[in-house]
């Protein structure tokens, strides 16, 4: 017995000795240590605080001390229970058929040889670049009370559409395309000599997609479940929009605040959302992925040999036909109606709408613009620094650092937000009604999309290429900046887009931070939906999507002229 | 330049990590190892994958910290010196080129690090590239050059900074056969040239063979044996070395008569001789013996006979397999003088006495 104990001791003290050596070289690389630092106080400011505090004040009242009463408050005085059903049964209907839509979606395009493919998966790009509920107005719009198939082509009148149906349709269209990239990928790298070894062994096509391909990608599945599952439970836009009498967490904890200025019981909702989310996430990163059967050996896998049997492709072909000319028809309709005079009175064509938003959003797309635009590099520039940290260095703390950075991201939006409010509403910290809070939302909103591009492209730098710095004699700082970031630069500019174009568009982090003096395009489309204006609604949409298609633009212009010679020297 | 070069010095160093999976346990990499590299020496480590050869280079770079022992570059302990203040060259199995730098931005890399004199760097960048025979090259891009020209850019780099230590890793892995054998020859004549003192990993025997002043055998994070090449091959301390390195025979004796001072006399196939002895043979209770291929003769006058089991024909020699007395053993024939012998033959073979060498058989459960 004893001698196992003393066996034990020895073995934890040289780990703490090599803790206190990995401190001690630390401690030697001065640049190292201070980016570690800084980066810590940052994300502890912006990632962590914010929710803490958030946690804190739900249980305190005015004074500080702790108390219950916004416990008791919404389980009794609230309809808090049934939105908690009704959100996690929205949660998982959603989830499961947006993956079912995702796998088919996927399968149909990674697999067989239906033509158009280049077409279909830019249509499914559609949900993820456009603002959140675009789809959620042309469901109005086309299936509403006075909708243009309802009433104008089928003559009902009154049709309401406000509830769980149509609700569940529009998350399950703009949320399937998460599941069908996340399934794709899994599809791209399973190597496809295993579905042919079951084939060869004879099983028809059924048995293999049965037996092979969904076993294989279940991981895929899963993970697609779980974060569709968390994406539903924390949206705003949509619900806000369709949900009517189908009352669900997220719009509960809106109204608490805006309708009834009931702070404290609106944050006790949000964080209430937090959990299931949180724990979806949780059981995506650190159990669903490990179990993942593709392994990446750097090879390219074989030829994929693509199912050609008509009596598969053709109805796959059908299926994804009906879906993108629904979500086509969705984006005619806002981009119609953008163009009608009273929408539903004179259907007359004109510019009003756009006269009417450039008059009185000219402010909003201005601020949108410049938020977003000051944001983005912002985002860039952190989240290589950590992607650097995190892949090349080792510190101790690096597990929390990574958690940090994805915390804003996974927890809903209107948590974040309400935690900003009441984070930085006071001196020193007094940011409410600032520019800066606002970008620092979209920031730290989009970081890990900074972090995981970033990491991407540098799992693809040979390590050795810094180390040779480093033997030269160049500090961590100067590998950093000579090596590092120019060899990543190019690849993280299309990381650039993305958080460019969710920070354009984000609505649930930013809608408590907006003000007077600095307003957002989404948060303009979202009253407009409230007053009735459908055409203008529609207008500043399309005038949306039209500033994220620009912008996309001028990135990709300017990735091609600044690294296009390079890039092709790397590939 | 030589006049300056200083030694290294490992002093019973260990490196643990944690165990895959279970995070309580601790696997040593490299145990208890000291090395002892002389001013202006090439050493080379040599070993299977995984033996540990690649953590010592680490740890003589400052990538890996030391879990216990010393690491001397000249007269200072440098276990706790970041890798950008040992002044060591690295050469990487990748090359590690910059990709974003062209060649003379690479070289020159370094010595801009060090702050030097504009007009300095471009003299001795330029002075490098001519020596490696690459001045032409010096606007180009790392990938519009070949894989020979992308290792002397490497080079070039690692050694104008003037480091105290060369460290190469696997440094012509990825060079193909004829092109590897060529650049071995360039590397080490350049090492002698600037008299620089470098530890060489490497898992190929011949490479290691060719350009070192001493190889270290190395198995499960310990050395097995530190010697010339010639040493090593002709007399390995154990099974292990003497199967890893060549090509070994290992031959049961019949009796072992003695054993002192480095020689044994045993009897063999029922002939009586003396051959050389491995000093773990000492205490040891079961013997075997290593006959190298090329050290058994066909000759009509032969002590034994053997049976061809196999014949093979490779261009540079012929390779029998051959059964003496029940026992299976390769034989390789340079002289390829016997052409009409097939499979089935019985041949009149002997051995060159002293290059025998008795090794005791149980030394390799000593891990």
């Amino acid at each position: 017995m004893e001698a196992v104990a003393s066996v034990e001791k020895t073995k934890f003290s040289r780990r703490w000795d090599m803790k206190r050596k990995e401190f001690l070289m630390l401690l030697r690389q001065p640049g190292l240590l201070l980016a570690v630092l800084i980066v810590f106080a940052i994300l502890f400011l912006f990632c962590v605080y914010p929710l803490i505090r958030l946690f804190i004040s739900c249980l305190t009242d005015e004074s500080g001390n702790i108390n219950f009463n916004n416990i008791r408050y919404i389980f009794t005085k609230t309809d808090y229970f049934r939105a908690f059903w009704n959100s996690i049964k929205l949660g998982a209907f959603v989830g499961v058929f947006a993956t079912i839509v995702g796998y088919i979606y996927a399968f149909a395009i990674k697999r067989t040889a239906i033509p158009g493919k280049k077409f279909f998966n830019m249509m499914a790009m559609f949900p993820i670049l456009s603002p959140p509920f675009v789809i959620s107005l042309a469901v109005i719009l086309l299936f509403g009370r006075s909708g243009i198939i309802t009433k104008n082509i089928l003559g009902i009148e009154g049709n309401n559409i406000y509830g769980f149906t149509w609700l569940a349709i529009v998350q399950i269209l703009s949320l399937f395309p998460l599941s069908y990239l996340n399934i794709s990928g899994m599809l791209e790298s399973l190597d496809s000599s295993i579905e042919n070894a079951s084939r060869s062994l004879g099983a028809s096509r059924l048995k293999v997609f049965l037996t092979v391909t969904v076993p294989l990608s279940l991981p895929a599945i899963l993970s697609s479940l779980l974060i569709v599952f968390a994406k539903s439970l924390c949206d705003l836009g949509n619900p806000q929009v369709l949900a009517g009498d189908y009352n669900v967490l997220s719009v509960s904890a809106y109204l608490q605040i805006v309708g009834l200025y009931n702070l404290k019981t609106g944050s006790l909702i949000a964080l209430t959302i937090l959990l299931p989310c949180m724990l979806a996430y949780i059981i995506q990163n650190y159990w669903v992925s490990k179990r993942s059967y593709v392994t990446i050996t750097g090879k390219a896998t074989g030829q994929v040999e693509l199912i050609t049997e008509p009596h598969i492709v053709i109805p796959l072909f059908i299926i994804l036909v009906l879906l993108t000319a629904f979500t086509i028809l969705m984006y005619g309709t806002v981009i119609y109606v953008s163009f009608v005079k009273t929408w539903g009175v004179n259907w007359t064509l004109t510019l009003d709408s756009y006269k009417f938003i450039l008059k009185r959003g000219a402010n909003a797309i201005k601020d949108t613009l410049f938020l977003s635009a000051i944001s983005t590099p912002v985002t860039a520039q952190l989240g290589m620094l950590i992607s650097y940290l995190l892949i090349r260095k080792n510190f101790i703390g690096k597990k929390l650092m990574s958690i940090s950075t994805i915390l804003p991201f996974a927890v809903p939006g209107i948590a974040l937000g309400i935690g900003y409010i009441v984070s930085f509403n006071t001196k020193p910290l007094l940011l409410t009604g600032t520019a800066f809070i606002i970008i620092t939302a979209m920031v730290f909103r989009t970081l890990s999309i900074g972090v995981e591009t970033g990491s991407n492209s540098l799992r693809q730098v040979d390590p050795s290429i810094e180390e040779a710095a480093t033997v030269l004699g160049a500090s961590n700082v100067r590998v950093f900046f000579n090596i590092s970031l120019p060899i990543m630069k190019s690849a993280l500019f299309s990381g650039l887009v993305n958080t460019f174009v969710r920070s354009m568009t984000s609505i649930s982090a930013v809608i408590f931070l907006v003000s007077v003096n600095w307003n957002l395009l989404t948060v303009s489309i979202l009253s407009e939906i409230e007053s009735q204006r459908m055409s203008a609604a529609c207008a500043y949409c399309v005038a949306l999507m039209v500033l994220v298609v620009l912008a996309i633009a001028v990135l990709e212009l300017l990735v091609k002229q600044i690294f296009g010679r390079r890039r092709k020297i790397y590939e | 330049m030589s006049s300056n070069a200083v030694g290294v010095k490992i002093k019973n160093v260990s490196k643990t990590f944690p165990a895959y999976g279970n995070k309580s346990k601790e696997i040593y990499a490299v145990k208890n190892v000291s090395i002892d590299i002389e001013p202006g020496q090439l050493v080379t480590l040599l070993g299977p994958s995984g033996c540990g050869k690649t953590t010592i280079l680490r740890m003589i770079a400052g990538f890996l910290i030391p879990t216990s022992g010393e690491i001397y570059i000249g007269d200072k302990e440098v276990s706790k010196v970041p890798p950008n203040k040992r002044n060591v060259g690295m050469m990487f199995q990748s090359y590690a080129l910059f990709p974003h730098m062209n060649v003379y931005d690479n070289v020159a890399y370094g010595l801009k690090l060090k702050h030097m004199d504009k007009n300095e760097i471009k003299d001795r960048v330029e002075n490098i590239l001519s020596l490696m025979q690459i001045g032409d090259y010096k606007n180009n891009m790392p990938n519009e050059l070949s894989g020979g020209q992308q290792q002397r850019v490497a080079l070039a780099r690692a050694v104008v900074t003037e480091p105290s230590v060369l460290l190469f890793d696997e440094p012509l892995s990825n060079l193909d056969a004829k092109l590897r054998e060529y650049m071995r020859g360039e590397l080490r004549k350049i090492q002698q040239r600037v008299g620089i003192t470098s530890l060489y990993v490497t898992h190929d025997q011949s490479e290691a063979m060719a350009i070192s002043d001493k190889v270290i055998i190395m198995r499960h994070g310990m050395i097995e044996q530190v010697g010339t090449a010639m040493e090593i091959y002709s007399k390995p301390r154990n099974v292990f070395v003497a199967d890893f390195i060549g090509k070994a025979n290992f031959v049961k004796v019949d009796e072992v008569k003695d054993i002192s001072n480095g020689y044994a006399n045993i009897v063999l196939f029922g002939h009586e001789m003396n051959i050389t002895a491995a000093e773990n043979c000492k205490d040891a209770e079961s013997f075997t013996c290593m006959i190298r291929p090329e050290n058994i003769v066909i000759t009509p006058d032969g002590r034994f006979t053997a049976l061809v089991t196999a014949k093979a024909y490779f261009g540079q020699y012929v390779q029998y397999m051959l059964n003496i007395n029940g026992q299976d053993i390769e034989l390789m024939d340079f002289s390829q003088t016997n052409t009409n012998i097939s499979e089935g033959d019985k041949i009149r073979v002997d051995v060159m006495e002293s290059s025998l060498r008795l090794i005791a058989s149980d030394s390799k459960k000593e891990c």
